[in-house]
């Protein structure tokens, strides 16, 4: 049976290992990176169904990944979903002072660390679910 | 030419070629001769009375100079206002002469007039730039004594002529320290120094003094310009400026905190599960995993809390003098062999620099934290050559640290938050605190930290130090005796 694959993008090594093992135990397939460059290096080799992604990492930030995907075809219809300490609302614009203000990203779902596993595992599903309907890979 | 071809010449044409007006009058001050000059600035005037003819006057002028030579046959020299052929007003200057008879009595006077419309022209605009410049204006002598002021001057502190200026302007009894007036009698060139004085009502005044001969090229110098800009209020908008910055960051602040926070509560949550979910499946291995995740992240929230406490709390700068160049060089000690090992080299390339007086445990942090930095970014580093430069150098009265790496550099994102917030990149490796220390200390020291990175290539961060900004030393060590350690988080824990 194929299991949907996800790909997990965290700078945190315990919040990679912890998300990869629940999705995991959630019966998924899971490569999980700490760096935003090799991360999209496995994506553009095997587009996955999902890409759980953090925003502020060293080097290559979150926000990077993003803009790469979504001006790939391949890659830009993998749905996205935000894992990031950043408040939903306001996201990376508190970090910023206004006139530095970050372009907006519009992930299919954001969710504010600390995790709320039931819910992160639900938007998953859910996320998952419409692109297999969507005619998967 | 012989002397009599000569002499008829200037007997001639003398009198037409000289630069200036020619007028000769008779016993009633009428112009009985002219030469071509005078025509061309007062227009033709035989036979009038002279005052008809330069001033447009029916009756002739009260104290007239040319009536007394005629009573007394003394040549004499005044400075004249009349109106020329044009109705424009001219100055000039006339010397007036007796021409006499053969009797000795003065038959006629000879009017010369120089004209210095032009000269008076830039008299008066040199008096109105001297007497309205918005900042306080003294010509001085060798004793430092005032011997002109003009009107803001005059309107602040009174009638200055013949005081001191350190009297005047500072209610001082004795002479400044750097004066750089003092300086210009010494070498004949332009100082300019920030100064504190005192205004009328006591209160304490910042000025900018600008002091210069009042003659350039001169072999001496007889009298120095000072002008003296009240920056008070400038310094004022400077201070209220930065208040309101440090305001904002703040709440910047306090969103990159809460991020850290965040993570770590991530982290703890992940031991959690994976404790939870070992001891239920009874999995050794996730339990072993759970309990250092758990450990590794309380120990974070610990050190996070410490060093944000001390970096509220701040030290005080404890400057001395030291050879910049040996404290990198410490620093640089510090870092080479761990670094060693990881295939990274860390180079000091410390020009010989002037000393200075600096924090020395501050700079050392500053210079810590960001060699640091680098060796995270080279780590980062696909690149298996890879370099720290660790350099300082004099540019000009600024002193320079600079660290120079080849590593992974900042991505746009990353490069903007580097100083503006409370943030790390580092994951589980930094509370994000390091580059807010080391801005915080360069600024204490006077000085700006700058940077360039570009992603994928490297980064070059620059502390850069204004001498004349930084710290006094201290007199003597002193022991501040609360125990304290400074508020440095150490070298292994900064932001990007």
């Amino acid at each position: 049976v194929n299991r949907p694959r996800i790909i997990v993008v965290d700078d945190e090594e315990d919040v990679a290992g912890y998300l990869a093992a629940a999705l995991e135990d959630e019966g998924f397939e899971v490569a999980s990176f700490t760096e935003a460059a090799p991360a999209l290096t496995a994506l553009r080799a095997e587009p996955p169904d999902l890409v759980s992604l953090d925003l502020l990492m060293p080097s290559r930030t979150g926000l990077w990944l993003y803009r790469q995907m979504r001006e790939e075809p391949r890659l830009a219809r993998v749905p996205v979903l935000v894992v990031t300490g950043l408040g939903i609302r306001r996201g990376l614009r508190s970090l910023y002072p206004e006139e530095t203000a970050p372009d907006v990203i519009e992930p299919d779902a954001w969710i504010e660390k600390p995790i709320d596993l039931p819910r992160l595992l639900e938007a998953v599903r859910r996320l998952v679910s419409v692109r297999s309907e969507d005619g998967g890979r | 030419m012989k002397p009599e071809e000569w002499q008829s010449w200037l007997g001639t044409q003398l009198y037409e070629q000289v630069p200036c007006s020619i007028a000769v009058l008779d016993r009633d001050l009428r112009i009985v001769d002219t030469n071509r000059r005078f025509v061309d600035l007062f227009g033709e005037g035989r036979q009038q009375p002279c005052h008809e003819v330069y001033k447009k006057r029916t009756e002739p002028c009260e104290s007239c100079p040319a009536a007394k030579t005629f009573r007394d046959g003394k040549a004499r020299v005044n400075e004249e206002e009349g109106i020329d052929r044009n109705g424009r007003p001219t100055h000039y200057l006339v010397h007036f002469f007796p021409v006499l008879d053969e009797n000795g009595k003065v038959a006629h006077v000879v009017e010369m007039s120089t004209d210095i419309t032009e000269t008076k022209r830039l008299q008066r605009e040199y008096r109105t730039l001297f007497e309205s410049v918005p900042c306080y204006v003294a010509v001085l002598n060798r004793d430092l004594r005032i011997v002109k002021a003009n009107r803001h001057l005059r309107n602040t502190f009174g009638e200055p002529t013949g005081q001191h200026c350190y009297e005047v302007i500072k209610s001082r009894p004795e002479k400044c320290e750097p004066c750089p007036v003092k300086r210009v009698f010494a070498d004949g060139g332009v100082h300019t120094e920030e100064m504190e004085g005192v205004s009328t009502d006591g209160s304490p005044r910042q000025y900018i003094v600008t002091a210069s001969p009042a003659e350039p090229g001169e072999e001496e110098i007889t009298h120095v310009i000072e002008t003296a800009l009240d920056v008070t209020e400038l310094r004022q908008i400077e201070r209220e400026k930065i208040a309101a910055e440090r305001l904002a960051a703040v709440g910047q602040t306090v969103a990159g905190l809460a991020h850290g926070i965040k993570n770590i509560l991530t982290g703890l949550e992940g031991g959690v599960y994976f404790m939870d979910t070992g001891l239920k499946r009874g999995l050794q291995d996730r339990v072993d995993r759970g309990w250092s995740m758990l450990q590794r992240n309380i120990d974070r929230i610990s050190t996070l809390t410490r060093n944000l406490l001390s970096f509220s709390k701040g030290r005080e700068l404890k400057a001395s003098v030291v050879d910049p160049a040996r404290l990198l060089r410490d620093v640089v000690e510090l870092f080479v062999e761990a670094a060693r090992q990881d295939g990274i080299e860390v180079r000091a390339e410390a020009e010989a620099v002037l000393p200075a007086s600096l924090d020395e445990e501050g700079i050392h942090d500053c210079l810590s934290n960001l060699v640091s930095n680098a060796l995270d970014a080279c780590q980062l580093s696909e690149d298996s050559d890879r370099h720290v430069f660790v350099r300082c150098r004099d540019e000009g009265d600024e002193l320079v640290f600079e660290v120079e790496d080849d590593g992974c550099g900042m991505d746009r994102e990353v490069q903007k938050l580097a100083f503006t917030n409370f943030f790390t990149t580092k994951g589980s490796g930094g509370t994000g605190l390091g580059l807010l220390l080391t801005r915080k200390i360069t600024q204490e020291h006077g000085g700006r930290i700058e940077f360039d990175s570009v992603s994928g290539r490297g980064t070059n961060f620059r502390l850069t130090f204004p001498r004349d900004r930084l710290p006094e030393p201290a007199t003597e060590e002193t022991d501040h005796g609360d125990g304290e350690s400074p508020a440095s988080p150490g070298p292994q824990e900064e932001t990007p």
